[in-house]
């Protein structure tokens, strides 16, 4: 990769580098954007408040306004990140999920109660690798993205009022997981006992973006007995493994 | 005896706001804290705390709240009656309040955001480094009835700072920079939306709704971040600004950024009140 890093200001406090200017047309592994925030945020916590990625960019929230050498320092620091991290750890997450259509009737709807139709979009949601992009909309909120444009779907004209938590619903070209009970436009399509976030515990969540995840389907008894058991209880989430070269 | 503040009314949206909560945007945490942090940081200043105290902020109407220890307050932010014990409390001027009496902050007649601070502080255990109320990272988004709020520090301070206070800025001229999305707009977008007034419609402390008119357009971005202040606008010419509890992403673009102080101004307008906005340049010095 060639560095060349360019700030724009954004409000009073805060500065955006875009990707495209860092690595000349070269996007970045999500993991390797999450990785290099996270070393900025705790390197220069003295300064900084907070560093957070997107597609595109990275936005740098500073206490008070940055100077020009603090900016400088943050350039040396991504140009030496790029040249030390050629590899990054990451896990597949397997998760369980209940499809019973008491969970995942808006697909059914949008599937126009097909039956046929809906188990099919079921199956080719089964077959998809999702990777988590970043957290946002709510705590613990994480995207997925991976989705074939096929199984798209658009975003409720109005959102429900009330959305369960362990929620598995597809957005356009998302899915996500709804951490806790919320207001919410997306389309339901099935349901986990597992629980993403927990406030009582530092850090609240353990999925980190570049995180790959696979659903895989549960019965409705088998939901409903681990649903009823203490959080402690709940069978460990598999995981394994894989190394992001670049 | 263990003192406290025990919440009688909790008045109609009242929350317990520090400066913020930072470092956590990156599992999509809000960053929380005042709405109006220029009326907040006055607040604190008037009973001699320290800048980032936790205070409580109310909407529209104020709490009743009864002491059971000594303690000194202050009432800023919207032209409001303050009542303790039936008699009439000056706004922004610190005032002793003891075991037994009964503050109300009643409801707002110029304005729509109260901050009432303490000189003993409020709150012992910080969540994820704040105080400040957001549910679900706190167990609840505002006071309860019933609720003992407990002082933070045993004593009180009974040294006051002196400040010279401006007269809250009711009008809605606000002062903005060009966010990161604003030169993709074409020359007669932006002059319609820097000649508009715009409607201030559904609002809480996660974001203010303006309506928009002819401010139709097919200007789409990327999901990215945003922050307090920021201004965005959607397909239907509607425009968003993200307040202290608003999301840390968002996928309109985002045409426009309120300064600090702008953000405070806002946050005083209740829905049907007309605001209109004014670029400022940014300050090239650092650059």
């Amino acid at each position: 990769m060639t560095f060349k890093t360019d700030f724009n200001t954004f409000g009073e406090k805060a500065i955006i580098i875009d990707f495209k200017n860092i690595t000349k047309n070269y996007n970045p592994p999500i993991a390797w954007k999450s990785e290099l925030c996270l070393s900025i945020q705790k390197e220069f916590d003295d300064f900084l408040e907070d560093v957070i990625f997107s597609l595109s960019e990275i936005t740098f929230f500073f206490k008070i306004s940055p100077t020009k050498n603090q900016k400088q320092e943050i350039k040396n620091w991504i140009k030496n990140f790029s040249l030390n991290n050629q590899s990054i750890i990451r896990n597949i997450w397997k998760i369980p999920v209940c499809f019973d259509i008491t969970f995942s009737k808006d697909v059914f709807l949008k599937n126009k109660g097909d039956l046929i139709l809906h188990e099919l979009y079921i199956s080719e949601f089964l077959k998809c690798k999702f990777e988590v992009q970043h957290y946002g909309f709510l705590p613990g909120f994480f995207y997925l993205s991976g989705l074939p444009l096929k199984l798209y779907l658009p975003r409720k004209s109005s959102p429900e009022k009330s959305i369960d938590p362990g929620t598995i619903a597809v957005g356009e070209s998302y899915a996500g997981i709804y951490p806790q009970k919320s207001p919410g436009g997306w389309n339901r399509i099935g349901r986990t006992y597992y629980s993403f976030f927990n406030r009582k515990k530092n850090p609240p969540c353990f999925i980190l973006p570049g995180d790959r995840v696979k659903f895989f389907p549960i019965n409705l008894d088998e939901y409903q007995l681990e649903k009823k058991k203490n959080i402690n209880e709940i069978k460990i989430l598999k995981s394994s493994p894989f190394e992001i070269i670049y | 005896m263990k003192s406290s503040i025990k919440v009688i009314d909790p008045g109609f949206y009242s929350s317990i706001q520090d400066v913020g909560r930072y470092g956590y945007r990156n599992i999509g945490f809000p960053v929380s804290g005042p709405m109006d942090m220029h009326s907040y940081t006055i607040a604190n200043k008037l009973v001699g705390n320290s800048n980032n105290e936790a205070v409580l902020e109310t909407t529209l109407k104020g709490p009743k709240l009864l002491f059971s220890g000594p303690c000194f307050v202050a009432v800023t932010g919207a032209i409001t009656p303050v009542i303790k014990n039936d008699i009439n409390m000056e706004l922004n001027k610190p005032f002793f309040c003891d075991l037994g009496d009964i503050l109300e902050v009643g409801v707002v007649e110029k304005g729509y955001r109260n901050y009432i601070s303490f000189s003993r502080g409020i709150c012992r255990k910080k969540i994820f480094g704040s105080y400040s109320q957001y549910y679900p990272i706190t167990e609840s988004a505002t006071i309860k009835k019933g609720q003992n709020i407990n002082f933070t520090n045993p004593f009180y301070n009974n040294y006051f700072n002196k400040i010279k206070l401006k007269d809250m800025i009711f009008n809605g001229k606000l002062k903005v920079f060009e966010g990161p999305y604003w030169n993709n707009l074409d020359n007669i977008l932006k002059r319609k939306i820097l000649n508009k007034e715009f409607k201030v419609g559904l609002n809480d402390r996660m974001a203010y709704r303006l309506a928009g008119a002819d401010t139709m357009n097919k200007i789409s971005s990327l999901s990215a971040s945003v922050m307090p202040g920021t201004v965005q606008l959607t397909p239907k010419g509607d425009l968003i600004i993200v307040m202290r509890d608003g999301q840390v992403t968002g996928g309109y673009p985002r045409i426009l950024q309120l300064t600090e102080s702008s953000q405070s101004v806002l946050s005083q307008f209740s829905k049907g009140k007309l605001i209109s906005f004014k670029i400022s340049e940014y300050d090239r010095s650092h650059h």
